[in-house]
């Protein structure tokens, strides 16, 4: 399949991006966004009242870890596998969890990225869709956009 | 009044029209990619002439659920969401067969069906093509490209 070249990418100045893949899905956040990745088998399964699926133990203060589900809602998720990708907003750490991670070279960049109207209207936290080499879609994100999308989730009680 | 040259697509149980011209490319072998976002009735994404566009199942494929498989057409359809603007956005939707080429005429008009295809919040008009109901859908705001920005209430 060809990449489409109809749009620029997001951050044009980003060399590198991490990929996090689970089920069939993929999203990309700059590098820079992402303070560190670690595997899941650290993870803690949520206390029943909590919205987040499990928590990472991060000294005094552990990091709620999501599954990202179906409608890209933060959904419960108790498994230990895979990896979390750890990021931050407002000096709060969130953890995203997915099956899979990847570093995306420079040479290795979303290309033809766009992003329909159709698929904001449930403003999930992306601002692109664009296609990898290997022509599979990815969702591109950023630290900025899930920390408080995450935060909101939270505030309205957190159910996935 | 003379009558109107339409397509007539075949997205579901019941028939759509839309107007000649909208009609850009008829695609086979649908090569879509899904998404876990949008609305429950647009959750593929195309690779179309450099561009990717939403693609739109009245039965929801994308989802897991096998809809693609009966529904192996494709329609990419031209939209201008705004008359005064030189601007078109591409969108698609699948189809059980290639389009029928159609004529509509006055005094076809018809209650529409129970249930037509898509939203009913959407349906425009409806009228009659031999003895079947054909919707005639609001695309612009179905793909949420018009000026007035999407809706938030349904998904």
């Amino acid at each position: 399949m060809n990449a489409p070249e109809s749009a620029a990418l997001p951050h044009p100045g980003t060399a590198t991006w991490v990929l996090l893949q689970w089920d069939d899905h993929r999203i990309a956040l700059p590098s820079a966004d992402v303070e560190r990745i670690e595997q899941a088998g650290g993870l803690r399964a949520a206390l029943p009242r909590e919205a987040a699926a499990a928590w990472l133990a991060d000294g005094d203060r552990p990091i709620p870890v999501y599954r990202l589900g179906e409608g890209l809602r933060p959904g419960s998720w108790s498994g230990t596998t895979g990896f979390v990708l750890i990021g931050q907003h407002e000096n709060a750490n969130w953890g995203l969890w997915g099956d899979g991670v990847r570093i995306l070279a420079a040479d290795e960049q979303p290309r033809g990225t766009t992003w329909p109207a159709v698929f904001a209207r449930r403003r999930p936290p992306i601002e692109g869709i664009g296609l990898l080499v290997d022509g599979l879609p990815v969702m591109i994100s950023r630290a900025a956009l899930i920390g408080p999308w995450l935060a909101a989730h939270w505030a309205r009680g957190g159910k996935p | 009044m003379n009558p109107v040259h339409a397509w007539r697509l075949e997205p579901g149980q019941v028939s759509i029209a839309i107007a000649r011209n909208d009609l850009v490319e008829v695609l086979h072998d649908v090569n879509a990619m899904g998404l876990p976002i949008g609305p429950r009735w647009c959750r593929e994404i195309l690779a179309w002439r450099g561009r990717l566009i939403p693609l739109a199942s009245a039965t929801g494929s994308g989802a897991g659920n096998g809809a693609e498989n009966d529904l192996a057409y494709a329609a990419v359809i031209a939209l201008q969401p705004d008359p005064e603007r030189d601007e078109t956005e591409y969108v698609a939707i699948r189809i059980r067969t290639p389009p029928l080429a159609i004529e509509v005429g006055a005094g076809q008009d018809r209650e529409p069906p129970a249930d037509p295809v898509f939203p009913r919040e959407y349906l425009l008009a409806c009228f009659e093509d031999g003895e079947d109901p054909v919707a005639v859908i609001d695309l612009a705001r179905l793909f949420a490209v018009n000026a007035g920005g999407p809706p938030q209430s349904i998904d």
